[in-house]
């Protein structure tokens, strides 16, 4: 059985189209990390799976439960981080655990739970007095209730620092070793790569991508960026550069250093047509594309970010 | 029984808020004021001499319900609205809670916490009058206890149904505000202007008081409220009368007290009835 499926999924309010037709499985006992720009319908999504609001069309289910027909049953085995959430107040963190034991009916032990999560100090402090650190780290306590076999944490690193996040990816580790499937949600690729088994790459309502980072990698090509130091940038080595085949992009820094982003196999071209046109290099640097350029690849402009190999991309996942 | 933890919640959570501390405070105040003052100003009295149990509970009857409508709007307007205003609302049902249970713990918490309020207050209320009035009768004091705390399960059920109609704590609370306006105070015309249209737009006042009319009286949860304990302190035996006398006849069975506390269970199921149908489709 498939921890989450998604069928044709499509939200819209009044004209606004959240999601469009979704398609998506992700399978037991992975990891999987759901990317996308703020906006791009991952919160829609995550609701939509908790029965929070009713999709437009299609269907989604969670451990073969359908999302509207069997949310209760669907619940009861799934821990949930939402997003935009807000906290009891006036309830202490032990009387919030106390809560999601009581609503789950599981007998764990809430002193080790918040023990587990590092607030294990601060049980009996009312949770209006929380950071947003702590708060995090409380909201994930009640989602681990009842170990559940599925985990829903919406942007489960907002408001932790380094530390904490790192926290947060041993302990997603942790229940996916329990046997546990993790779907979680960010807008940050770097907080997903150490991570995630797959990714899935949303923008403006579209899955644009699902994949291993990996592939995902290998299916942009291999784009590098050239850094060139020569001795005078004028527009005649501009125009010879951007001339060479394979070249997606250059731009010139200053009046020595020349950024040239372009295919591996387009370097050695690259340099030749630096010394065609009378210039000296000086030095050059290569580094390979960064995972943040990766990621705008997919939700931006193909056409600004990665060229050719871009407008072929978002054909991975389908 | 998902709703008992949902409730308890609630409870635990407005037990430290100044909503429960404040509405308790003014009912004592109220309460135990209405004693002293019945107990030692005559002209509190009216006609009669002595200080009963029944004088004074038909004295505190009126403030009561006032009392009972406007605490509840404090109480229970905001108590699913809010939720999905903040964002806890997505805490609350990410747990196994169906909509239902959500509004029926939310009703029997916030219940809770304006009927310990009036407890309170009647329980230190029977200290004064054991101490200052001539006699002290404890069944109406209890049947007075017994309605007014279903007056109080009514307005808080109206409050949570139309909160759990929007997602707007603010407009759940100009909702409760309008029908405290249009339950307490625009009611009132509601007969006289029925009468006036039936009459043929004419005020002549007819000689005996037509039976619709006289329900229409005591359509209100405040009307119902008063005509169930006019009906049941005492033996009601007064209120028989009068009503009869007005009536020009015998009292039909729907101006009965017991027509009233079921008009009152009316006002319980119906709202919140509609009030989870709406809440049960929205979109949080």
């Amino acid at each position: 059985m498939n921890a989450i499926e998604l069928r044709g999924l499509t939200k819209r309010y009044g004209d606004v189209t959240a999601l469009e037709d979704v398609s998506l499985v992700v399978e037991e006992g992975e990891i999987f990390g759901f990317l996308g720009p703020n906006g791009a319908g991952k919160s829609t999504t995550i609701d939509i799976l908790l029965d929070f609001v009713r999709p437009t069309g299609g269907e989604a289910s969670v451990l073969g439960h359908d999302t509207s027909e069997e949310s209760l049953t669907l619940r009861q085995r799934v821990g949930v981080l939402p997003d935009g959430y807000h906290l009891y107040d006036r309830l202490t963190a032990r009387e919030h655990v106390e809560f999601a034991v009581a609503s789950k009916r599981s007998d764990d032990d809430v002193d080790a739970l918040l023990e587990r999560v590092g607030i294990g100090d601060a049980a009996d402090r009312k949770a209006g007095e929380f950071s947003k650190g702590m708060k995090q780290r409380l909201v994930l306590a009640m989602a681990l209730v009842g170990e559940p076999e599925v985990l829903i944490l919406d942007e489960p690193t907002t408001g932790l620092d380094p530390n904490g996040a790192r926290k947060m990816r041993e302990l997603i580790r942790e229940e996916r070793d329990r046997g546990a499937t993790v779907f979680f949600s960010s807008h940050i690729l770097e907080q997903v790569e150490a991570v995630c088994d797959r990714v899935g790459i949303l923008r403006e309502g579209r899955l644009v991508a699902v994949d291993t980072i990996d592939a995902l990698r290998g299916a942009l090509g291999t784009e590098t960026r050239l850094t060139l130091t020569v001795d005078r940038v004028d527009d005649r080595l501009v125009a010879a550069i951007e001339a060479v085949p394979g070249v997606s992009s250059v731009r010139a820094d200053g009046d020595r250093v020349v950024s040239v982003n372009c295919a591996d196999d387009a370097k050695a071209a690259v340099l030749g047509a630096v010394s065609a046109v009378d210039t000296t290099l000086v030095d050059f640097d290569t580094e390979e594309v960064s995972l943040e350029e990766l990621f705008a690849a997919y939700t931006e402009t193909p056409a600004e970010t990665a060229a050719d190999d871009a407008t072929t991309a978002p054909e991975v996942g389908r | 029984m998902s709703w008992a933890v949902v409730a308890r919640k609630d409870f635990a959570d407005a037990r430290r808020s100044r909503a429960l501390w404040g509405t308790t405070g003014l009912f004592v105040l109220l309460s135990v004021g209405m004693a002293l003052l019945y107990a030692t100003v005559p002209e509190v009295r009216a006609d009669i001499g002595e200080t009963t149990t029944l004088g004074y509970l038909t004295l505190l009857l009126a403030a009561t319900s006032l009392f009972v409508a406007i605490a509840a709007i404090v109480v229970a307007a905001g108590a699913i609205a809010g939720e999905r205003d903040s964002g806890s609302a997505k805490l609350l049902l990410g747990f196994p809670h169906s909509r239902r249970d959500v509004v029926l713990g939310k009703l029997v918490g916030r219940t809770a916490v304006l009927g310990v309020a009036l407890l309170v207050g009647l329980a230190v209320t029977v200290v004064v009058v054991l101490a200052l009035f001539d006699s002290f009768a404890p069944v109406d004091y209890l049947v007075f206890t017994v309605v007014t705390l279903l007056l109080v399960l009514v307005y808080v059920g109206i409050m949570v149904a139309l909160s759990s109609t929007t997602g707007s704590g603010g407009r759940a609370m100009a909702y409760g505000i309008g029908a405290f306006v249009a339950l307490e105070l625009v009611a009132d015309l509601l007969p006289v202007t029925a009468l006036f249209v039936a009459n043929g737009f004419s005020f002549a006042s007819p000689e005996t008081l037509p039976g619709w009319v006289a329900f229409l009286n005591v359509v209100t949860p405040t009307a119902a409220y008063t005509n169930a304990l006019g009906w049941f302190l005492g033996g009601g035996t007064a209120t028989e009368l009068a009503l009869g006398g007005a009536l020009g006849g015998p009292v039909p069975f729907y101006l009965t007290g017991w027509a009233s506390v079921a008009v009152l269970l009316a006002w319980l199921v119906v709202p919140l009835a509609l009030g989870y149908r709406s809440f049960a489709r929205a979109d949080l």
